[in-house]
């Protein structure tokens, strides 16, 4: 680079970007990467510098970086972020959305009163949402195709107000185990599944131990696009429409590339004997829906039931 | 090892005679505290297991209290085990230099930087006792604001400690027991 | 700031006699204010640094440990392997090394075991006649058996960062552990060969009853905590809280355990936790700084271009580690190197339990070294030995221990074999 010289106009940039997500998955090379090169490429003074795995701290705590400006940009769960503006972790709740065409319908014209408030309280922007993978079921040996298998199940949920909620909202009993012990407890019956998108579910190798997958969908996995208010104010108006523009163009191809590895991973599981796969037309939906919608209604209220309601009548 | 006798036992965790009152005071504070909260750190665990056995009873929140707890009862120790140079210390020239001169701006220098550094954390624990309030534990809802809480006092603390040291740097420095207390 | 320039402050910082939590924590925070962080991240990353559901495994076993030492469980031990040990040349010798595997599966820390045993057991071999170097190198170098033998606390911490299972360390880490006692077992044997009068006493079946009736229920926790753990009971962390649970049930029922020693035992852990705990928070801080300078990137380039060979690379890391571990304790050393090692371990292929295994032995070879060496330190003090005399009788212990581990990182066998059949 040429070193601190401005490129027409722009001052030189260096872009700290981070997330939970490792090097192995869909959010890392069809993500962050492809905007680490393709911010670097266009030459207009930005250097990006990438922090996967969590290597910056935990989910909450790389937000607090966020917000203080110590981490430009970092990919965020709307459950984690809801630990500092409460109600986005309605976004995040079981059968909110019905599909990812939903999610990014919903994004695109109806998000803007959330994100605005999200802004003003928090000091960070939220640009856009990546797909990671639908949440889903995984389990030992059951078959989930309607919410009556869940009932009596051990299952592990993140110990998260808004996973706990939809735990509830579809009848299971969650077991509280720590991230860290989710393998050894699955492996020793002390749960007996566990829920994740199916590439997360692989990329930590649950699936050696759970041989029954369930697309039951409950949760469109999204990671939103996080930056910092301090990162715009050391960008160039050109810079920070670039990084915009880059973001959301991003999205359609992560997305393919989420599908891609996603079904790669269930075609093998379908190849395999020791595997059995709960066909998304198998599962029981508008029964899941019903109840998920019949426990939120009552759950929420304020704010929270609003965003709700809005975002459940976009598909009527 | 010799605690079937109290005396000398708990002679290794006493505030030192020599020490001002109001030292000796906020040392035992610190202490009963800190053993309050590995009480409630050890309660959590066993809660958290008696759970997944008795539904009845399950909390997801006793994990977050054991972990809570932990981090409380670190930072209340801190100023704690700097008083009572509790702390983990390299000490290659301490032989070499003992009872010189150098030894003692050595002593000086060392709490100086304690100063600074408990100054500086204090300091931190501060503004985010500031910031903290809406910022949440995952379960309990907790603002986080109160576990800095515990971390202004424990380095507080450690700045009136390490003060207390600069002055004593001329006279020999007392140990902690490490044999005594890692039991 | 740059990289350099940060281990250079706080290299010095540490030889300045800052304490090591301190050092590294004043040398971060300069880094971060250097580089315009903002203020407030150095101590949210050292609460993140404790903020761990698998750390809680630290203070429980420590309070194990202390709780152990107050009913008298070393001496239960060592009566036990006196009254069960044949007439063999170097018998005492034997002894203590049998007392030191059977605390181990008890206590996770080396400091315990070497503070518990060498009270009991060095000045009963001065008394036969045994060299004091001897008795308090084999203490001192059996000490570390409580650190590779499950429950382990710097396995506890390894598993943690490494995000990896405690359950599989601690089985990949049993065989080894026997391992070692055989090493150091074969060393009492050929020091034993030329020496006269070192028998023990005859075989008393009756002695023999009495001690071992007064070993089970101690010999019992590493059942409760293996068995619970293997049986999907509790999660290892919470197979912490269980033991310490037993413990104090165990304490009640030898009706040795009042109130007032519960709660000294409970301070005891309380002083120990907070300094280690201190360190895990500022060892996290470091970790950032590292992670920002992309240390793992940077140094894994650098071992990729100088071999591809798995087994090279974990003999160079060896020799790396046993250098920092002769003036730096283990649990820092973890905390700051394994998410750098990790990537790296990947790229080469290496099972991150055998990591573990070669990385724990090593560091705790280093707590047997000078200049910074806790085990010398206490085994010294109980002792009323200067350290440099300890030393000098750890010495020749240390061929052993370094043969094993140069085993364990030949053949990761060793270390796999166990997890496999089990299954972890
Ligand atoms: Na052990
Ligand atoms: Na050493």
């Amino acid at each position: 680079d040429d070193g601190g010289e401005a490129t027409g106009g722009n001052e030189d940039v260096t872009l700290t970007v981070a997330t939970s997500q490792p090097e192995t998955t869909p959010n890392y090379y069809c993500g962050v990467e492809l905007l680490k090169e393709r911010l670097e490429e266009a030459d207009i003074g930005f250097t990006v510098d990438l922090f996967p795995a969590s290597q910056l701290g935990p989910d909450t705590e790389r937000f607090a970086a966020v917000q203080a400006g110590d981490i430009d940009i970092d990919l965020q769960g709307a459950s984690a972020l809801s630990a500092t503006y409460e109600p986005i972790g309605v976004v995040d709740a079981a059968y909110v959305f019905n599909d990812v065409d939903h999610a990014f319908e919903w994004i695109d014209n109806e998000s803007s009163d959330l994100f605005a408030g999200f802004n003003e309280e928090t000091g960070a922007r939220i640009v856009d949402g990546w797909f990671f993978g639908n949440r889903t079921f995984t389990t030992k040996d059951t078959p989930i195709e309607s919410p009556d298998d869940l009932e009596g199940l051990p299952i592990r949920f993140p110990d998260s107000p808004q996973f706990l909620a939809n735990a509830e909202a579809m009848g299971v009993t969650p077991v509280a185990v720590a991230n860290e012990e989710i393998y050894v407890s699955l492996q020793q019956g002390i749960a007996v599944g566990q829920e994740n998108p199916i590439v997360a579910t692989h990329s930590q190798s649950f699936d050696e131990i759970l041989k029954v997958a369930s697309l039951n969908n409950h949760q469109v996995g999204i990671h939103w696009l996080v930056v910092s208010e301090k990162t715009y104010d050391k960008m160039s108006d050109e810079q920070a429409e670039l990084l915009e523009e880059t973001i959301h163009g991003i999205r359609a191809e992560n997305r393919d590339c989420v599908d891609e590895e996603t079904n790669k991973i269930l075609d093998e599981y379908r190849a395999d004997d020791s595997f059995t796969v709960v066909e998304e037309e198998d599962v029981d939906k508008e029964a899941f829906i019903e109840k998920a919608e019949e426990f939120f209604n009552s759950y929420y209220d304020g704010e929270r039931l609003e965003l709700y309601t809005a975002i459940r009548g976009m598909t009527e | 090892m010799s605690t079937d006798d109290p005396a000398e036992a708990s002679a290794a965790y006493e505030p030192e005679h020599n020490a001002p009152a109001p030292i000796r005071w906020l040392s035992r504070v610190e202490i009963w505290t800190g053993t309050v909260f590995f009480g409630l750190l050890f309660l959590g665990v066993m809660y958290q297991v008696l759970g997944r056995y008795v539904p009845q009873i399950a909390w997801v929140g006793a994990g977050e209290v054991a972990r809570l707890s932990m981090v409380a009862l670190t930072f209340v120790m801190a100023g704690y085990l700097i008083g009572k140079n509790g702390h983990i210390v390299i000490e290659v020239f301490d032989s070499v230099l003992q009872g010189k001169k150098l030894f003692v701006a050595l002593r000086v220098f060392a709490a100086v930087v304690m100063v600074l550094t408990c100054g500086a954390l204090a300091w931190e624990s501060l503004l985010m006792i500031e910031q903290g309030w809406r910022r949440v534990s995952t379960v309990l809802h907790m603002p986080l604001a109160v576990l800095y809480i515990f971390a202004l006092i424990g380095f507080t603390s450690g700045i009136i400690h390490s003060i207390a040291k600069i002055a004593a740097a001329g006279r020999p420095e007392a140990k902690l027991d490490i044999s005594e207390m890692e039991g | 700031m740059d990289l350099t320039i940060y281990l250079l402050v706080m290299t010095a910082l540490l030889l300045l006699r800052v304490p090591v939590a301190f050092s590294m924590i004043a040398a971060s925070m300069l880094y971060f204010y250097t580089n315009g962080n903002s203020a407030g991240l150095a101590i949210r990353s050292i609460v993140d640094g404790i903020n761990s559901f698998p750390l809680l495994a630290v203070p429980l076993f420590i309070f194990v440990g202390a709780i152990a030492n107050h009913l008298g469980i070393a001496s239960r031990l060592f009566d036990f392997a006196l009254a069960s040990l044949p007439r063999v040349r170097g018998n005492l010798a034997y002894v203590n090394l049998t007392t030191s595997v059977g605390f181990s599966w008890i206590s996770g820390s080396a400091l315990a075991d070497a503070a518990a045993l060498s009270k009991v057991q060095v000045p009963q071999m001065i008394r036969q006649g045994y060299p004091y170097g001897f008795a308090a190198g084999l203490s001192a170098s059996g000490s570390l058996l409580s650190t590779i033998m499950p429950p382990s606390i710097p396995a506890v911490l390894f598993a943690a960062t490494a995000s990896i299972s405690t359950g599989a360390l601690f089985a990949g880490s049993i065989l080894p552990a026997f391992l070692m006692a055989g090493g150091l077992a074969l060393y009492i044997f050929i020091w034993a060969r030329k020496r006269e009068g070192m028998e023990g006493t005859r075989f008393d079946v009756a002695r023999f009853r009495w001690a071992g009736a007064r070993v089970i229920g101690p010999l019992f926790t590493p059942v409760i905590i293996l068995g619970g753990i293997l049986g999907g009971i509790f999660t290892p962390t919470e197979g912490a809280g269980v033991a310490a649970a037993y413990m104090v049930l165990l304490g009640a029922f030898y009706r040795t355990l009042t109130l007032k020693v519960l709660i000294r035992s409970a301070r005891e852990t309380v002083v120990v936790t907070g300094g280690i705990l201190l360190i895990l928070g500022a060892a996290n801080l470091m970790g950032q700084v590292l992670a920002r300078e992309q240390v793992s990137r940077v140094l894994g380039k650098w071992l990729t271009e100088l071999t591809d060979n798995p087994i090279v690379f974990l003999l160079v890391l060896n020799v790396i580690l046993l250098l920092l571990g002769t003036f730096l304790e283990a649990p820092p050393v973890i905390l700051v190197l394994v998410p750098v090692l990790m990537p790296i371990a990947a790229q080469f292929g290496i099972d991150p339990v055998h990591l573990g295994v070669v990385m724990i032995l090593n560091l705790m070879i280093g707590s047997l070294t000078p200049p910074v060496g806790a085990v010398l330190f206490v085994v010294g003090s109980i002792t009323r030995q200067p350290m440099g005399v300890v030393f000098r009788g750890v010495l020749p212990f240390l061929i052993p221990l370094v043969a094993v581990l140069l085993l364990l990182t030949v053949f990761p066998q060793i270390v796999t074999i166990v997890p496999d059949l089990l299954g972890l």
